[in-house]
């Protein structure tokens, strides 16, 4: 093929408008084979019907899928063996849930501030604990118990007044002195990893007779393991003895007036609460007195385990550390209430 | 059929109307796809080519009013549309660059060249004319051989020819129309 005649060739394939309509009247290309194969793909692709044929396009070679029958009895016996982990799962809820401490919830916690003459008010507070009820006595105190497992319920039942003569005369000798009344009862937690105390101090303007005044400021008092050798500002237990078996905490506070117990037990250790019984003590002190600390941890079984030590420096408004028999220090803080108690 | 037929066919017995068009206006846009398409795309192409635009024409049947202009009209600008599409698609997939350069490569036609359209419509028309004079059958074996790109035995089976007859007489056609285009007479 010349030149002449492929440029011809590759001109016919490029013919004007008018031209192309001219050949496609006088020169048909399409057979009616061809005419009805594009008719199907029309149709194929448009989704219609093929009315002159009265048939529905199918395609072959290919089959409807039917979703096996053992489909629908698997999927019964899944949804069964939901509902039944679900339902059980509910009821060991349930079930445990029984078992975990509860709050009376008949006793909602409740502080009631009873004033007298010359009295300090002093909080009752009952806990129960794992079915049982023990009860503390507490002048304003809080005790904030973070445990791990088990809740520990605090029903606050009411408040009594208390007077102790005692007090009152010395109230009335050293009028002029800031005194701190002090009563404290630690809530023992028994699966405590950590357990933080919060003592109100009650500050009693004994002079006045009819009012009292309670100032219920929180000294948040951190104990630390006793066996941890390192002085700490923040003490935590984590001791193994008190892990699962810390239920209660004993204070002796040796004063240059005498010596003063405050103590608080889970009623299952058999120890009694207090010296003298049920009532709690109350000692005071001034800036400058001395204090000898017993601090006694009794564990579950009756265990106790007991460190002493007395303040190493002058109590002041902030905190005082606790030097311990064993060459440690402890420090505790004192962070609002003694400055309430000064001012 | 007038246009307005067309229009009431395709509003109230769509499925046969699509069969008569076909048989109506098929051969049209065949001819225009492979106008288009013809020099890159195969026989497979071109049939989808067609089948897609009949089936824009039928999705669209309904907007056709006689009105607003000739159905014949209507279609060939969906034809050419769809092929041109088609020819950039058919390009793409096979990795072809063109050298713009190269005058055996068939573009669609320009709407910015004005002086180079006008040529090619000029040249156009009297290479139709020329082969137009071959008189027939020669003139259908050209046709059917070069621009439907009909195989030898396919013309012939379609002029009721002999294979051989219509490769001499193509043979032959192609001689005299290169020879017309090297002396330069189409012109005149």
């Amino acid at each position: 093929m010349t030149d002449e005649e492929k440029d011809f060739v590759n001109r016919l394939k490029d013919f004007d408008d008018d031209i192309v309509e001219e050949i496609a009247g006088s020169y048909p290309a399409l057979d009616e084979e061809t005419k009805e194969r594009i008719l199907k793909k029309c149709i194929s692709a448009y989704g219609g019907k093929s009315e002159e044929s009265g048939e529905e396009l199918t395609v072959s070679g290919t089959e409807p899928y039917t979703r096996p029958k053992w489909y629908k009895y698997a999927s019964y016996v899944a949804v069964a063996v939901v509902a039944v982990v679900g339902v059980g799962s509910v009821a060991m809820l349930h079930r445990n849930m029984n078992t975990v401490d509860t709050f009376d919830m008949k006793n909602t916690p409740v502080f009631t501030e009873e004033s007298d003459d010359n009295s300090t008010a002093v909080a009752t507070s009952t806990t129960a604990f794992n079915g049982k009820t023990f009860e503390g006595y507490m002048a304003g105190t809080a005790i904030t118990t973070a445990q791990t497992a088990e809740e520990v319920t605090e029903t606050t039942a009411e408040s009594s007044a208390e007077k102790t003569e005692k007090t009152t005369e010395k109230s009335t000798e050293k009028s002029s002195t800031p005194k701190r009344t002090t009563q404290s009862q630690a809530e023992t937690p028994t699966k405590a990893t950590e357990t933080t105390l919060s003592t109100d101090i009650v500050s009693t303007e004994t002079e006045s007779t009819e009012e009292i005044s309670i100032e219920a400021e929180y000294m948040e008092m951190k104990t630390e393991d006793i066996t941890d050798e390192e002085p700490t500002t923040e003490a935590v237990i984590n001791s193994s003895a008190f892990d699962s078996v810390f239920v209660g905490e004993k204070w002796v506070c040796q004063t240059d007036t005498g010596e003063f117990v405050y103590e608080f037990y889970d009623n299952r250790t058999g120890i009694f609460i207090s010296p003298d019984g049920a009532e709690v003590t109350r000692f005071e002190y001034e800036f400058g007195d001395s204090f000898y600390f017993v601090m006694s941890f009794v564990t579950e079984n009756g265990n106790v385990t007991t460190k002493e030590g007395e303040i190493q420096n002058d109590a002041d408004k902030e905190s005082f550390i606790v030097k311990w028999n064993d060459g440690t220090t402890q420090t505790f803080y004192n962070k609002t209430v003694w400055a309430g108690m000064v001012n | 059929m007038t246009d307005t037929e067309w229009e009431n066919m395709f509003r109230e017995s769509p499925s046969q109307a699509y069969g008569l068009f076909i048989e109506e206006y098929g051969n049209l846009i065949y001819a225009i796809v492979i106008n288009k398409i013809g020099g890159c795309g195969t026989k497979e192409d071109v049939e989808d080519c067609v089948s897609d635009i009949m089936v824009e024409f039928f999705k669209n049947a309904e907007r056709f009013s006689a009105d607003s202009g000739s159905l014949k009209s209507y279609i060939s600008i969906i034809a050419k549309r769809r092929a041109i599409d088609a020819f950039r698609e058919i390009t793409g997939r096979n990795g072809i660059v063109y050298d713009m350069d190269d005058d055996n490569i068939v573009l669609p036609p320009s709407d910015n060249d004005t002086a180079g359209e006008a040529e090619k419509h000029i040249f156009s028309r009297e290479l139709w004319n020329i082969v137009k004079s071959l008189g027939e059958p020669d003139c259908s074996i050209i046709v059917y051989q070069y621009f439907y790109n009909h195989t030898v035995q396919e013309t012939a089976q379609r002029l009721d020819m002999t294979s051989d007859a219509v490769q001499k007489r193509s043979i032959r056609a192609r001689k005299k129309i290169g020879t017309i285009l090297k002396s330069g007479d189409y012109y005149d």
